[in-house]
């Protein structure tokens, strides 16, 4: 019994020692040269479906959080999780990462068929607004 | 075969460098976990009472090179904690994506028996520290052959489908000794349908030449005990020597982010054999608090022994005859409480402590472990 409790406090400590929680943005968009119905954003940024090609925001970053957390409707780790089943099992491939709104914004401008999210839906311009979150 | 595999994973991955705009994109996952039972005459998932690290350890990598839109390589090597930690092709398949519904994969790929087959290594995708053993204890994981996806849409609900064509030849552990193993003529097809927060998967696969070479002393004395007091026809019976066998399996889930259940119930038959009839259960239900999730799990095995007239026998025939068929009848309860805590996304904690009553046996143990499961 001493045995487990020294475990558990071991395991339960080195648990604790790695933790953040970056704020929340407002006002972002999701962007795109087509137009679809707002219910397969959901399907696309899960792997379930290809209609159109996705790119994704840094790990982490504002924007994702606040798209996974609104527009998906889960947490990053709940995320993370049914991705890594998608990606380790040959269901679908990881999707593109970019580093900023500018970069979302050329590659869906110069790409059809493909779908991003932005921090500021002023920026959006030409392309169609999917939704706003 | 182990041979054709490397061969297969080397000639993948020249083709893939070759490729003008190949590039390969690397990702992995690993599992360190510890473990041990309560008490010093116990086992359990490969744990004993000192602490152990290997059951639950496992690394493993993965290459994909894409050759073009639609075609791509993937090889996933691992190394296991249980295996010794020898380096080994775990997956190794060429994937043509036909169309956004179709999807087709070939080479040496998981076999689909489970709902949790596909991402069994991939602890970080589940509640569990490890799958209920209650339930997956099917003693291989891969087959080698082709499978094709199928996804549709049916308004708000999604039915995807798998059809597998293959045959698997390895040594497996059977009746707690190696065993030459071989499935001839393997199809199935699994299947499920996701409405919200539902999920219902049925799967059933067939194989219509089983073969296991059981090589140990005591069962090799029998079959020639048994020829020599004139039953050879019962040692061929009892022989598991290209018989069918079947698997089917069924489960329901339900995730809604807050509640989560899952469970699956199995059957495993072979034909004519000294192997049980396997039939095993289990359901799971956990709860979010945050980044953590407490959960419990009730399991059990409640198999059929194999069944021969052995009336007409010797006594000391019958017994090792009886001996032979109950070594592979489990009857068993398993009960587990465990959390998962994310520590952050693609690292997670978790504390399982599981009771295992084996009434087969009748024995009881506990085993307590815990383990950081991380993607990457």
């Amino acid at each position: 019994m001493l045995k487990l409790i020294k475990v558990t406090l071991l395991g339960t400590a080195l648990a604790w020692a790695i933790t953040s929680f970056p704020a929340m943005a407002q006002g972002g968009a999701v962007i795109s040269q087509s137009e679809i119905d707002s219910a397969r954003v959901t399907r696309i940024y899960m792997g379930q479906s290809r209609e159109l090609i996705a790119v994704n925001q840094q790990e982490g970053s504002a924007v994702r959080q606040a798209f996974e957390a609104n527009v998906i409707g889960r947490s990053a780790e709940q995320i993370k999780a049914h991705w890594s089943r998608l990606v380790f099992t040959g269901r679908a491939a990881e999707l593109r990462q970019v580093e900023s709104d500018e970069a979302v914004l050329e590659y869906v401008r110069s790409n059809p068929g493909t779908i991003g999210y932005i921090s500021d839906a002023s920026k959006a311009d030409d392309l169609n607004i999917l939704l706003e979150f | 075969m182990q041979r054709v595999f490397k061969l297969g994973l080397l000639s993948g991955l020249m083709l893939a460098g070759s490729a003008a705009h190949a590039n390969i994109e690397w990702s992995g996952f690993a599992n360190i976990g510890a473990g041990f039972t309560s008490g010093s005459d116990e086992q359990a998932f490969g744990y004993e009472d000192s602490v152990d690290f290997k059951p639950d350890t496992l690394f493993a990598l993965q290459g994909r090179a894409e050759l073009a839109d639609d075609l791509s390589i993937t090889t996933q090597l691992m190394s296991r904690g249980e295996d010794n930690f020898d380096l080994g092709v775990e997956w190794a398949y060429l994937q043509y994506q036909v169309n956004d519904a179709w999807t087709v994969n070939a080479g040496k790929l998981r076999l689909p028996l489970y709902n949790y087959s596909d991402s069994l290594d991939v602890a970080y995708s589940y509640h569990w520290l490890r799958t209920p053993q209650a339930v997956y204890r099917v003693p291989f994981d891969n087959f080698t052959g082709a499978s094709v996806q199928h996804n549709a849409f049916l308004g708000d609900s999604m039915l995807s489908t798998q059809f597998i064509v293959g045959n698997f030849n390895d040594s497996v552990e059977v009746a707690d000794s190696q065993a030459e193993t071989d499935l001839e003529n393997l199809v199935g097809l699994s299947s499920s349908l996701n409405y919200h927060s539902w999920t219902v998967r049925g799967g059933f696969f067939y194989s219509s030449d089983v073969s296991v070479e059981l090589q140990t002393p005591e069962f090799n004395g029998l079959m020639m005990q048994l020829s020599g007091a004139g039953f050879a026809s019962l040692a061929d019976d009892l022989r598991v020597d290209e018989r069918e066998g079947t698997f089917a399996s069924i489960g329901l889930n339900f995730d809604n982010f807050d509640w989560v259940f899952a469970s699956e119930y199995t059957e495993l038959e072979v034909q004519d054999s000294f192997l049980a009839k396997q039939r095993s259960f289990y359901a799971s239900l956990g709860k979010r608090f945050g980044s953590w999730m407490p959960h419990v799990t009730y399991a059990g095995t409640r198999d059929q022994q194999a069944d021969f007239a052995l009336a007409t026998l010797p006594a000391p025939l019958a017994q090792g005859v009886q001996q032979l068929t109950s070594s592979t009848t489990q009857r068993s309860n398993m009960t587990s409480l465990g959390v998962r805590y994310d520590v952050r996304a693609g690292v997670a904690f978790k504390f399982d402590v599981t009771h295992v009553d084996d009434k087969a046996l009748d024995t009881r143990s506990n085993v307590v472990s815990f383990s950081v499961q991380t993607v990457f």
